[in-house]
């Protein structure tokens, strides 16, 4: 195998890693009768089509809304319409959550459409990561759960857009490259050569629109099937009171909350009322580091993000923002301490 | 680049797969059992889907049944190639169809939630203990606010005092207890059911000794006594991967000879005891008789549990009067 290969193969060798413990507790359970092998694989069908079908309308809006994109919009819009100075670019980014209020599922799609119209990587980013928490809809469901913990909600939000404002400068600064898996010239300039092979435009009717959404379905479906999939086994065979267990201890339960964030793959309006079940085991910081992860990364988007970008620069995404929703989580438990 | 048969193939063939899906989700419509894996609210978003993804269908086939040779092209698109990259494509995006083949579609059980921890108590209780002190204010609201409630005249001072709530978030809670109390059994409504036993929850001094009927399944944690369960019911606020078990503690002479995932009905009386150092709900069961299955096995959050109770209780009122 080659590199390249070994890097391509990269987004799905990964997440076998987590199977791992996930084998192991199910091979200490005894080599089990038939009959609790048939039940758990019917939790699981149970739960990977619930988390399949929740995120369905979402990736199809997603797609839809890249597919209008990709007739109608004109890539001088998108160009005039992001401003010049990257810090007001970034803030600006991480507002528009406001205005487009769909979660980590759909964004991805629309994102890419839109750097391939010509929208800044960091631009890109910070949307990403801010967009599915810094919205109208998840603020009033993170109310609603956290009823009189005000605090909660605030640390939230607050570290949302300062991670969101941080990473996408970060990446202003170091990432010069186009970080998307495959180039501009591959999908903008039809015109123009590549590797040998004929090139032609191609007429923008609504057949060509469909059957584009359709392409982009069937590949992000690919990521979400193998991210609901991993999840659904980890919720069926693996105890809370056993994951529970790992949590305690100060940096633990950050890290813990952290981890359950990143495999419960939970939609950003809901995770707030999963979170509220913990208020009894855990203080401020380790809630906001849940809530606030989870939208950014977790199973199924993580695997749909590197349908999108280069896998180094998802790997490099990925540990920013855990190490800064770590260090930021933290600073929130002070705040609100001290 | 592959040949253009073979690019008509692979959009035949992703057509298909979509379709099926848009039929899957017809199929689990048809037979009722959307409610196995999604919340309303959250139903209603996925009927939306067939309709597009039919379009969506529909395009891919004319595409490559009756596409110019030039515009049927995998340029945009790369296309899979060889064996391995097909079956991780195309074998993906099955799964779930062969899922919902393959296995029947089931509620998820008394196991799961011994996976998930069993809950016995309304989410985030110790909220509002802390509220208790600080919200006088949110109180003299609560009564303006319950003057004002058509029930109001029939409901004497010292009941209003009863049910006060400890802040706005729990006027909603408040309101409800004080048209629980007024009936002579409570009876559990499938539609408010975290709220009515939230509510009762809240205020389980006051309800001790009031008559109660609940429906759910027997879930037995590993401590429990011998005649001891609980009627368990999975709370789900999207779909059930964020499935809560939500369950209320039931002592009775015969609760043991019912098995683990048993749907029973309790009838029996609501009393207060200590669960792990903490004053819990708990029913004293008179009678645990098996049931069936409910049509619908989770429970949903209510926007307006008040105004549900309103309307289950208007009907037997106006008859009953």
């Amino acid at each position: 195998m080659k590199h390249p290969v070994v890097f391509k193969m990269l987004p799905f060798i990964l997440p076998l890693v987590f199977v791992i413990p996930v084998l192991t507790i199910w091979l200490q359970k005894g080599s089990g009768s038939r009959l609790v092998e048939i039940l758990d694989m019917q939790q699981v069908k149970t739960i990977f089509t619930g988390i399949f079908l929740e995120a369905l309308p979402f990736v199809l809006l997603g797609v839809l809304l890249s597919s209008l994109l990709q007739m109608f919009v004109k890539e001088q819009w998108v160009r005039r319409l992001i401003p010049k100075n990257p810090l007001i670019g970034v803030l600006f980014a991480s507002m528009l959550g406001i205005v487009l209020p769909i979660c980590e599922c759909g964004m991805i799609p629309v994102v890419r459409r839109l750097m391939l119209k010509g929208m800044p990587a960091y631009i890109a980013v910070t949307f990403i990561l801010s967009g599915p928490i810094l919205n109208p809809v998840v603020f009033a469901a993170t109310i609603m759960a956290f009823r009189s913990h005000p605090e909660v909600v605030i640390g939230r939000m607050g570290l949302a857009l300062a991670v969101a404002v941080t990473v996408g400068l970060i990446v202003y600064v170091f990432s010069k490259h186009n970080p998307l898996k495959r180039s501009f010239q591959e999908f903008t300039e039809q015109g123009s050569v590549n590797g040998g092979r004929k090139i032609h435009e191609h007429p923008k009717t609504w057949r060509s629109m469909f059957v584009h959404a359709g392409d982009e379905l069937i590949e992000m479906t690919k990521y979400l099937v193998l991210g609901a999939f991993l999840t659904a086994c980890i919720q069926s065979f693996i105890p809370r009171d056993e994951l529970l267990a790992l949590g305690n201890g100060p940096a633990a339960s950050y890290l813990f909350m952290m981890g359950f964030a990143f495999i419960l793959s939970l939609c950003s309006t809901s995770d707030a009322f999963v979170a509220s079940a913990f208020t009894h085991s855990f203080s401020v910081g380790p809630l906001v580091s849940f809530l606030v992860l989870g939208p950014m990364l977790d199973f199924k988007s993580l695997l749909m993000l590197s349908a999108t970008f280069k896998t180094k620069f998802v790997i490099g995404l990925s540990l920013l923002v855990i190490t800064l929703v770590f260090i930021g989580s933290i600073a929130v438990d002070a705040l609100f301490r001290g | 680049m592959i040949s253009s048969w073979a690019i008509r193939g692979h959009y035949v063939l992703r057509s298909l797969l979509i379709a099926a899906l848009a039929f899957y989700i017809m199929h689990l419509n048809a037979t009722d059992s959307l409610h196995y894996y999604l919340a309303p609210h959250m139903q209603t978003l996925l009927l939306l889907c067939p309709v597009p993804l039919l379009f969506i269908a529909f395009g891919m086939l004319w595409h490559a049944l009756g596409g110019d040779t030039g515009e049927v092209c995998d340029c945009e698109h790369p296309l899979p190639n060889g064996f391995v990259k097909n079956m991780t494509v195309y074998g993906l995006f099955a799964v779930p169809l062969l899922f919902g083949q393959l296995l029947p579609n089931q509620a998820l059980g008394s196991d799961m939630a011994s996976k998930k921890g069993m809950i016995y108590t309304y989410p985030n209780p110790d909220v509002r203990r802390k509220a208790e002190d600080q919200n006088a204010s949110a109180a003299s609201e609560t009564n303006n606010h319950s003057l004002s409630a058509d029930q109001s005249a029939t409901q004497d001072a010292s009941q209003q005092e009863l049910f006060i709530a400890k802040d706005i978030y729990s006027v909603e809670f408040a309101e409800l207890a004080k048209r629980l109390y007024t009936l002579s059994v409570i009876s559990v409504k499938p539609d408010i059911f975290s709220e009515t036993v939230g509510a009762i929850d809240m205020y389980k001094q006051q309800f001790q000794g009031k008559s109660i009927t609940v429906q759910g399944f027997v879930h037995r944690d590993k401590h429990m006594l011998e005649d001891t369960f609980a009627v368990s019911r999975f709370l789900v606020m999207c779909c059930t991967a964020d499935a809560i078990p939500f369950g209320i503690i039931v002592r009775g002479a015969n609760a043991s000879s019912f098995d683990n995932d048993t749907w029973v009905q309790i009838d029996g009386t609501i009393q207060v005891s200590t669960l792990n150092g903490e004053e819990t709900l708990q029913v004293q069961a008179e009678e645990i008789q098996p049931i069936e299955q409910p049509a619908s096995p989770y429970i949903f959050t209510n926007a307006d549990s008040v105004a549900e109770f309103d309307e289950l209780y208007s009907n037997i009122k106006d008859t009953g009067r």
